[in-house]
């Protein structure tokens, strides 16, 4: 073959943006021709990275990637086994929780209610004008605090101050019967 | 005399002599000899392809095991239609794209490359493109291709240097093949003014500045 007019295949390569007919020849004979080779890269300076060099694989590299690829497959398996047996005790785990949740939450609607009530037993007199009797402070909750840590707060309102409690847990309970919520 | 029923001997020769899209359909059957079978062909063709895209033949082995190891994963999704070529290179693309990426931070200065590089062309009569040995290629390549997109980089590499048609190409990168040929006339056109620009002394004469020439 004779060598070709490079700058002009490479100026209609570049103008149609596919190969102009006659390039595969070309380059194929720019190959194994050296002055053409010259030429081609002067046209075109990226005709050089044809040359980028070739990986030879042989027959170990191959077994050495299957063995990898069976590797790779069978740590996927034992994760994905090991997802479907941990899935079971997650749930139980997450069923535990909640019950442990509600649980608490029953405990604390309990305690709150019985705060109501006591808020509610000590207000319920003070939204009538009663005046408070001794049997009724002796039967009111609050009584089992003891006497009060305070009496007669401020004038002219009628409060007591009871203080319950242990040491991990002080409820203080300001009482004042004439107070109208 | 007992029927021979089964035999994995006999099974992987026959695999030898099918197609690609074949092979791929087998181990869409969970055939895993199939898988084997391959691996074997497509090997080499990859890990060239990934070294090409990251400049490092470790790395482009591992994209190459991972490459192999979502054919597997995946392979209920391949459907008949499709080029087997297109559809493996396409994941092995994808997966050296993502590597690069995770990769861009770490990239080391090419400085030192060019020092080298220039070393070689004052030593060699003119420093001539054709007098380049391949690993000088490829590190300018590496070095220049970082200046392209990834779709630009992907498209000179499937198109100039594997040799993919234009239609191939854009079905590796899931695009159109009038945006193949774009990229790649952007491609070429940034590359040429690059090397020249970074490696005024392989320029040809008539393209080299003139305090070069003096």
């Amino acid at each position: 073959m004779t060598c070709p007019d490079w700058k002009l295949l490479v100026a209609e390569r570049d103008a149609g943006g596919d190969d102009p007919p006659g390039w595969s020849t070309a380059v194929a004979h720019m190959d194994e021709c050296d002055g053409c080779r010259r030429t081609a890269l002067a046209a075109d300076p990226t005709l050089v990275f044809r040359r980028l060099p070739a990986v030879d694989v042989d027959r170990a590299e191959v077994d050495s990637m299957r063995r990898a690829v069976a590797n790779l497959r069978q740590a996927s398996r034992v994760m994905s086994e090991a997802a479907d047996d941990a899935a079971p005790r997650r749930r139980r785990r997450r069923l535990a929780d909640r019950l442990r949740h509600a649980a608490a939450a029953a405990v604390l609607a309990a305690a709150g209610l019985g705060l109501w009530f006591v808020g509610v037993a000590d207000d319920a007199p003070a939204t009538r004008p009663v005046e408070p009797t001794p049997a009724v402070a002796t039967a009111a909750p609050w009584a089992a605090a003891g006497l009060p840590v305070f009496e007669d707060l401020s004038r002219p309102h009628q409060a007591d101050v009871y203080q319950v409690g242990e040491e991990d847990l002080t409820v203080v309970m300001v009482v004042d019967e004439t107070l109208d919520i | 005399m007992p029927e021979l029923a089964y035999s994995s001997t006999r099974h992987r020769s026959e695999l030898r002599e099918t197609t690609d899209r074949d092979l791929l359909l087998a181990i869409r059957g969970d055939d895993e000899i199939a898988l084997d079978e391959l691996i074997r062909r497509k090997t080499g063709p990859l890990v060239q392809l990934a070294y090409r895209i990251l400049g490092d033949l470790e790395e482009a082995r591992d994209v190459v095991q991972v490459a192999f190891f979502r054919v597997w994963e995946k392979r209920d999704r391949f459907d008949a239609r499709w080029s087997p070529n297109t559809w493996i290179y396409r994941i092995t693309n994808n997966l050296a794209i993502d590597h690069l990426r995770s990769r861009k931070s770490r990239e080391r200065t090419t400085e030192p490359v060019r020092q080298h590089l220039r070393q070689v062309a004052d030593h060699r009569s003119g420093g001539s493109l054709a007098d380049l040995r391949q690993g000088e290629v490829m590190q300018i390549f590496q070095e220049l291709a970082a200046e392209l997109t990834e779709k630009q980089r992907m498209v000179f590499l499937l198109r100039e240097v594997e040799g993919l048609s234009s239609q191939e190409v854009a079905e590796v990168l899931g695009c159109r093949e009038s945006t193949v040929r774009n990229h790649l006339f952007n491609a070429r056109k940034l590359l040429r003014r690059e090397l020249l620009q970074r490696y005024p002394e392989y320029a040809p004469a008539d393209l080299r500045p003139a305090e070069e020439e003096a």
